[in-house]
């Protein structure tokens, strides 16, 4: 078995990568609040699984904030297009319903005896601590998973977020590949909703890639980079949070990866003005 | 018969409606709308920051932190996103999260044990802002959430109609406002004070998710059912009314989250709209 540090270091790491990954696609398709979006509307796929099967299985709990994830994905979309609403509006509308949906499952669980001790309530701020053995197994496959989609449709995601109308133009199946995207979004999101939370996910997906943005116009390059921040700010982030009591990993990860990002924006800055 | 805390529960929750309502038209029009997202997180930070130094939560200075940390993230947001490489969005979303990130650290650090409970404030604990009451020379005047969120109301109030003309010039044609000399700028950020000092308001009472509800929903709503700025103000606050109603309802009968159920009706009666108006109202241009 291996010791509680290593589990939290491990399942951390893998967050690490694959939202340093899929953040420079969404910072680049413009689309990184919908990560945001994304974390929130899956808490009453979360909480209504729990009240459906009435035990915890981190698989299931998965599937249904998978399920309700995408659903919100899918109604942010199908707002913006079917109404002339701006997609902040659109974001915001769907953030709130889903959630406030969420909450009217977990305030129900939480007058239970057996769902009160079921702690899906940690899933808002998450809690690494608290990973199994299993769950950090489905944790490594869902990752791998989305790698090997980004591999694999690497050329498309590529010509779709730089040049939508080329895409168009060359016969590129897009509505496809967007609706791929959309899937690696909220798997990646899932990834992290036990360690991170859902509240905080949404910067996992934004501060590295943004970071790395400053330094590079090349895809590649800005992958890289962003999943070496992503990596050096979830690693300090648990030895942190596991060295000293008090300290939650999610918010401290947060505010590492933000630094870095800060400190690559004025840093570049003066470097191009001198 | 009814208790007189739940008829002061539904006071506190359509005057808090009425009072996100009015600015969240105007969020909406500019396509702003998230910063409502931003602030109801970011504020936490400045709460936090100012209980520490204070050492009280009911302190009138904790409301000066806030609104301070509120501006604060409207400040970085427009900092980031007119130097960085990155758009509007991706500077909201890499800012709220610093600020709460801070905000629940310093929580689990020094406050531990306090009354700041994270859950709270993001679910909101509408059930028991009628049992704060405040008292004036020893008589009972009702909650103190009641008083301060109609304060609120009516600034909003005041300012809409006092700078009508000026918002809905600058909201819809900031160029042509700035040649006629409205400083739009000025109006930005008036509007970010009044989102801010109503956020925070209501946030002690009805918790963040129902704030960004109401500042959103019930505007996006109306935006589809009317193309004239004056009918989509009321409409918008008789669609959040009507909202609490149905949400208190609900909540009766499910025995659930008032907040979580009248967010719930919010975005239903969206998705009404939307399906009797697909396409919105016909622009003639």
């Amino acid at each position: 078995m291996i010791s509680i540090f290593y589990k939290i270091l491990i399942g951390t790491t893998l967050v690490g990568i694959t939202t340093g990954i899929v953040g420079c696609f969404t910072l680049l398709n413009k689309q990184s609040l919908l990560g945001d979006t994304i974390a929130h509307a899956t808490l009453p796929g979360l909480a209504g699984m729990f009240l459906i099967i009435w035990q915890k299985s981190y698989c299931l709990l998965l599937c249904g904030a998978g399920i309700s994830g995408l659903a919100g994905a899918y109604a942010v979309d199908y707002i913006t297009t079917a109404t002339k609403l701006k997609k902040d509006a659109a974001l915001g509308i769907v953030l709130s319903t889903f959630f406030g949906m969420g909450i009217i499952f977990l305030t129900i669980i939480q007058k239970c005896e057996i769902g009160n001790q079921a702690g899906i309530d940690k899933f808002l701020f998450g809690q690494a601590a608290m990973l199994l053995h299993e769950d950090l197994i489905i944790i490594a496959v869902l990752s791998s998973l989305i790698i090997a989609t980004v591999v694999c449709y690497y050329k498309e995601l590529k010509i779709i977020i730089f040049d939508m109308q080329f895409a168009q133009t060359i016969g590129l199946p897009v509505q496809r590949i967007e609706n791929i995207l959309l899937i690696i979004i909220v798997t990646t999101v899932l990834v992290g909703l036990q360690t991170v939370g859902l509240i905080l996910m949404s910067s996992f997906l934004i501060a590295p890639a943004a970071a790395a943005r400053q330094w590079t116009n090349r895809l590649e390059i800005t992958i890289a980079l962003s999943i070496i921040f992503s990596l050096f700010a979830t690693t300090t982030g648990t030895i942190l949070s596991y060295s000293y009591p008090h300290v939650p990993t999610g918010p401290v990860i947060v505010i590492i990866a933000t630094s870095i990002t800060f400190v690559s924006i004025i840093a570049k800055s003066y470097l191009s003005r001198s | 018969m009814i208790p007189t805390a739940y008829i002061h529960l539904l006071l506190i929750s359509i005057i808090t409606a009425i009072a996100c309502v009015l600015p969240g038209n105007f969020l909406v029009l500019r396509g702003t709308a998230l910063i409502s997202d931003a602030l109801s997180h970011a504020i936490l930070f400045g709460i936090v920051i100012t209980f520490l130094i204070v050492g009280d939560s009911n302190s009138p200075l904790v409301f000066i932190g806030a609104i301070s940390s509120g501006m604060l993230t409207v400040c970085l947001t427009e900092k980031l996103s007119s130097s960085g490489k990155m758009n509007q969005d991706a500077a909201i979303g890499l800012t709220f999260p610093f600020l709460f990130s801070i905000a629940v650290l310093l929580i689990n650090l020094f406050a531990n044990n306090v009354h700041l409970d994270t859950d709270a404030i993001l679910l909101g604990e509408l059930a028991f802002a009628p049992f704060q009451t405040c008292y004036w020379y020893g008589y009972d005047c009702g909650p103190q959430a009641l008083w301060s969120m109609s304060i609120i109301a009516c600034i909003n109030i005041a300012c809409i109609t006092y700078f009508y003309k000026e918002l809905q010039l600058t909201t819809f044609d900031p160029i042509y406002a700035k040649t006629m000399g409205y400083h739009p700028r000025i109006f930005d950020y008036m509007l970010m004070v009044v989102t801010s000092i109503t956020i925070i308001q209501a946030f002690h009472t009805t918790g963040t998710i129902l704030v960004i509800s109401f500042i959103i929903t019930p505007a996006a709503s109306a935006f589809l059912l009317t193309k004239k700025l004056d009918e989509m103000l009321i409409i918008s606050s008789l669609l959040a009314i009507i909202a609490v109603l149905a949400g208190f309802l609900v909540a009766h009968t499910v025995d659930t989250s008032i907040a979580g159920s009248i967010s719930l009706m919010n975005g239903l009666i969206f998705c009404l709209v939307m399906m009797i108006k697909k396409n919105g109202p016909t622009y003639n241009k």
